[in-house]
C-alpha cells in the first residue's frame, strides 16, 4: 500500500509503506492517522535529501529492525559500514549533513548511524589543522586559548 | 558545522580523536567536550593540580560517565564526587569511607562498579605474579575492618540498577552479611569476586539465575564451596575460575554441568594446576566452547585433541601463553584445524612447523606468538616466508610478534626483524591492523618502517614495544608517529600481565 510523502519544497513522492516505516516517526504518524490516505507533511526534508533518504529506505526495506541495545556505546559496535552505505555517501558534505539531520528528525537510526559513522571517519586521525580545512572552519582561537585547552585536557585521558 | 550534528557525530569518535577535534574552534570545543569527559582515569596522584588547570573536573564532572580511579586517587575522587551525579561506570583502587559519597549519589546511575585494591588490570604497570604472592603474604590483600565493611556493604546493596560487579577486600564472612549480599546478586547478570571478597560459603539453596557470568579469582573460599556456587547459577555462560597453582576440581564441575545447565561459552582458568587428561575430561563436557583461556596451565596433547575432535568449528578464542606443555607442534595442529578461530595467543611457533602446515584459521583476527628458528633456508628468505603466511591472514585487528604478556623467565628471540629489508613490506595487506606489538623484541624499525606502517594500516591505533634502544631515537620515531597519526598510542611495556578477559 502506497503512503504519500510531502518535502517542504512541496514534492510528492509515493512509497510502500513497508519502506516508509523504517522511519519510526512516520510509522507512529500513521498508525495515529489510521486508514486515510492524506499525503504526510514533512516541512524539515527538501525534495533532494528526501530522495536520498528514500533510496536508503528502499535498498534496506527487508533488514531487521534494530533493537536497542544495552550498552549503547556506537564506539564499541564493531560493524563497519557496508559497500553500498559507503557509495550511498559519497555525496558532498553539505548534502551528508542535511542526511544526517533528515535521519535524525524522520528517526531512522541505522541512516543516522552510517551518516555519523562517515563524518567520523572523516575526523579521525586529523590534527586540527586538517579538521578546519575539511570542514571550512574558522579557527576562532588565539593561541593562548588553544595551548591552555590542551593543558586542560590533558589529565582526562582514557586509560 | 551545526552543534546538533557535532552532538550526534560525538558519540562516534574515541576520545584521542575528540581532543583532536575540540581544538578546531569555540564551537566544536562547546559541543564536544563533553564527550571527552565521559571516560575519566584520575591522575596517580594525591592532589588536584591547582589554578585554572585544576578547576577544569568542577565545570565537567557531570559529563562523566565512567569513572577510573587508581589506589592513590581517593583525595582527588573526594574532591570532584560533589559534580559527579551521573557516573554509570565506576572503577575503584583503594576502597575506604571515602568512597561512600560517590556511592551515594550516583546511586540511580551506576550500572558497573569495580572493587579491586590491585591496579586495574588494564593499566600499563603491573606487578608480575611472583611480586603479587609476597605482598599477599605481607597481608598487603587484608580485608576491610568489619566496621567499615557494614557501611560499604550497605551502600553497594542500595543501588538498583547495578548490573556488573567486581569485589575485593569486603571480607563478607558474617552470615547476615553473606545472605543479604548473595541474595542482591540474583539480579546481576556479572560478578566478579577476588580473593577476599567473600570468605565462606554461599547460602546453599539461593539461585543467582541473572548471573551470566561469574568469576571466581583467588578467591579464599574452599573449594568445594567455590565450585557449589558455580552450579548455583543456571544461566551461566561465563565461567573464570583461577585459583593460582590450585587443583580445581573442574572435571567435576564439567560433568554436572553437562546434564542440565546452559551450553558454556566461556572459560577462563587461567594459572589452575589441573593435569592435562583433567583438562581434557573437562573439555568433553563443554562441547559448545567458544572462548577459552588456559593461560599459565598445563594444557597439552591431549587437551589439544579434545578441542581438534569437538570444537573445531566453534571455538573463536584461545590463549594459552605461558603453557610449556603448549608446544609449537600442538599449536600448528590447532591452526591447522580449528577454522573458526578468531583470536589465539601461543608462547611460539617454530619455522619449520609453520611452513610444513598450512593454516586454515583465515579468519583470524588476533594473532600473539613469537616466531622462532630453527630454518633450513637464509635468514631473510625464512623472514620472507612468515611475512608471506602471516599476510594472508587479511581480517587480522591485532598482531603481536613480540613477547605479549608473557611473564616466564625462559628468553626466546624471534626469527623477524621487523625491518623492510627483510619482507615487513608483505604486511600490507593487513589493512584492517589496530594494534601492532613488538614489546620484548630485537628490531630494525626505523622512520622508513613507519612510514610504511601509517601508510598500510590505515586504521592502526596503538603500537606497543620500545621503538628504539636509544632514548632520543625513540622520541625522535614516536613524534614522527604522533605528527603523522595523532591519536596513535604508543605504550612502552617490557612486562606486563595480560588484562584479564573482561569486557
Amino acid at each position: 500500500m502506497p503512503v504519500i510523502l510531502v518535502s517542504s519544497d512541496n514534492q510528492d513522492f509515493k512509497v510502500d509503506k513497508e519502506v516508509a516505516e523504517r522511519s519510526i516517526l512516520i510509522k507512529n504518524m500513521l498508525e495515529d492517522v489510521g486508514e486515510s490516505d492524506s499525503p504526510i507533511p514533512l516541512p524539515n526534508v527538501t525534495a533532494a535529501v528526501l530522495t536520498k533518504v528514500i533510496e536508503y529506505c528502499e535498498h534496506h526495506r527487508n533488514d531487521p529492525v534494530q533493537v536497542p541495545e544495552e550498552t549503547d556505546d556506537p564506539r564499541k559496535r564493531s560493524n563497519d559500514i557496508e559497500e553500498w552505505d559507503m557509495k550511498f555517501m559519497q555525496v558532498d558534505q553539505e548534502m551528508l549533513f542535511e542526511i544526517i539531520l533528515a535521519a535524525n528528525y524522520l528517526d531512522i537510526k541505522p541512516l543516522l548511524d552510517v551518516g555519523c559513522k562517515t563524518v567520523a571517519n572523516i575526523i579521525k586521525g586529523k590534527t586540527p589543522e586538517e579538521i578546519r580545512k575539511a570542514f571550512n572552519i574558522v579557527n576562532d582561537f588565539t593561541p593562548e586559548e588553544e595551548a591552555q585547552i590542551k593543558k586542560e585536557n590533558e589529565w582526562a585521558e582514557d586509560r | 558545522m551545526l552543534p546538533e550534528i557535532l552532538w550526534q557525530i560525538g558519540p562516534h569518535l574515541d576520545q584521542q580523536h575528540i581532543s583532536q577535534c575540540v581544538l578546531a574552534c569555540k564551537t566544536w570545543n562547546t559541543t564536544l567536550t563533553p564527550f571527552l569527559f565521559q571516560r575519566v582515569a584520575l591522575p596517580k596522584r594525591k592532589l588536584l593540580p591547582s589554578g585554572k588547570f585544576g578547576t577544569r573536573p568542577m565545570i565537567t564532572g557531570a559529563h562523566i560517565r565512567h569513572l577510573f580511579c587508581s589506589p592513590d586517587s581517593n583525595t582527588i575522587l573526594r574532591q570532584i564526587t560533589p559534580q559527579c551525579t551521573a557516573v554509570e561506570t565506576l572503577v575503584l583502587g583503594k576502597i575506604t569511607p571515602e568512597v561512600l559519597p560517590i556511592l551515594r549519589l550516583c546511586r540511580n546511575t551506576l550500572t558497573r562498579l569495580e572493587m579491586i585494591p590491585n591496579p586495574h588490570s588494564n593499566s600499563t604497570t603491573t606487578l608480575t605474579q611472583t611480586y603479587q604472592r609476597s605482598l599477599s603474604i605481607l597481608g598487603y590483600s587484608q580485608v576491610l575492618p568489619r566496621s567499615e565493611t557494614t557501611a560499604l556493604l550497605g551502600a553497594i546493596l542500595d543501588l538498583p540498577h547495578l548490573d556488573h560487579l567486581v569485589l575485593d577486600y569486603l571480607g563478607l564472612r558474617d552470615p547476615a552479611h553473606v545472605l543479604s549480599f548473595f541474595d542482591y546478586c540474583k539480579r546481576l547478570s556479572t560478578l566478579e569476586l577476588h580473593n577476599n571478597a567473600v570468605l565462606v560459603q554461599a547460602p546453599p539453596d539461593m539461585e543467582l539465575n541473572c548471573l551470566r557470568s561469574l568469576s571466581l579469582i583467588d578467591s579464599s573460599m574452599q573449594l568445594v564451596d567455590q565450585m557449589m556456587l558455580f552450579l548455583q547459577c543456571p544461566s551461566l555462560d561465563h565461567v573464570t575460575w583461577r585459583k593460582d597453582g590450585a587443583t580445581i576440581p573442574i572435571q567435576a564441575l564439567s560433568r554436572t554441568w553437562g546434564s542440565g545447565l546452559r551450553p558454556l561459552k566461556l572459560l577462563d582458568i587461567a594459572s589452575v594446576k589441573v593435569p592435562d587428561e583433567g583438562l581434557a575430561e573437562a573439555l568433553v563436557h563443554f562441547q559448545k566452547l567458544e572462548q577459552f583461556v588456559a593461560r599459565d596451565t598445563l594444557f597439552g596433547p591431549l587437551s589439544k585433541q579434545a578441542i581438534v575432535d569437538a570444537m573445531r568449528s566453534t571455538l573463536e578464542v584461545l590463549d594459552l601463553v605461558d603453557c610449556p606443555a603448549a608446544t609449537s607442534e600442538v599449536v600448528t595442529e590447532i591452526m591447522s584445524l580449528c577454522w573458526s578461530l578468531k583470536s589465539i595467543s601461543a608462547d611460539s611457533l617454530r619455522v619449520l612447523d609453520v611452513l610444513e602446515n598450512k593454516w586454515v584459521c583465515g579468519d583470524l583476527e588476533e594473532l600473539r606468538v613469537v616466531f622462532i628458528g630453527p630454518s633450513t633456508m637464509s635468514k631473510s628468505a625464512t623472514q620472507l616466508a612468515i611475512y608471506n603466511r602471516i599476510a594472508t591472514l587479511r581480517r587480522l585487528r591485532l598482531l603481536s610478534l613480540g613477547r605479549y604478556g608473557s611473564t616466564s623467565r625462559w628468553s626466546v628471540r624471534s626469527i623477524l626483524d621487523l625491518s623492510l629489508n627483510n619482507g615487513l613490506g608483505l604486511l600490507a595487506s593487513l589493512t584492517e591492523l589496530r594494534e601492532f606489538d613488538f614489546c620484548q623484541m630485537y628490531h630494525n624499525i626505523g622512520i622508513e618502517e613507519l612510514k610504511f606502517m601509517l601508510k598500510s594500516w590505515p586504521r592502526l591505533e596503538a603500537m606497543h614495544g620500545i621503538l628504539s634502544a636509544d632514548k632520543d631515537r625513540a622520541a625522535f620515531l614516536e613524534s614522527f608517529l604522533q605528527h603523522i597519526r595523532p591519536g596513535v598510542r604508543v605504550k612502552h611495556n617490557l612486562k606486563y600481565q595480560r588484562a584479564s578477559g573482561r569486557e
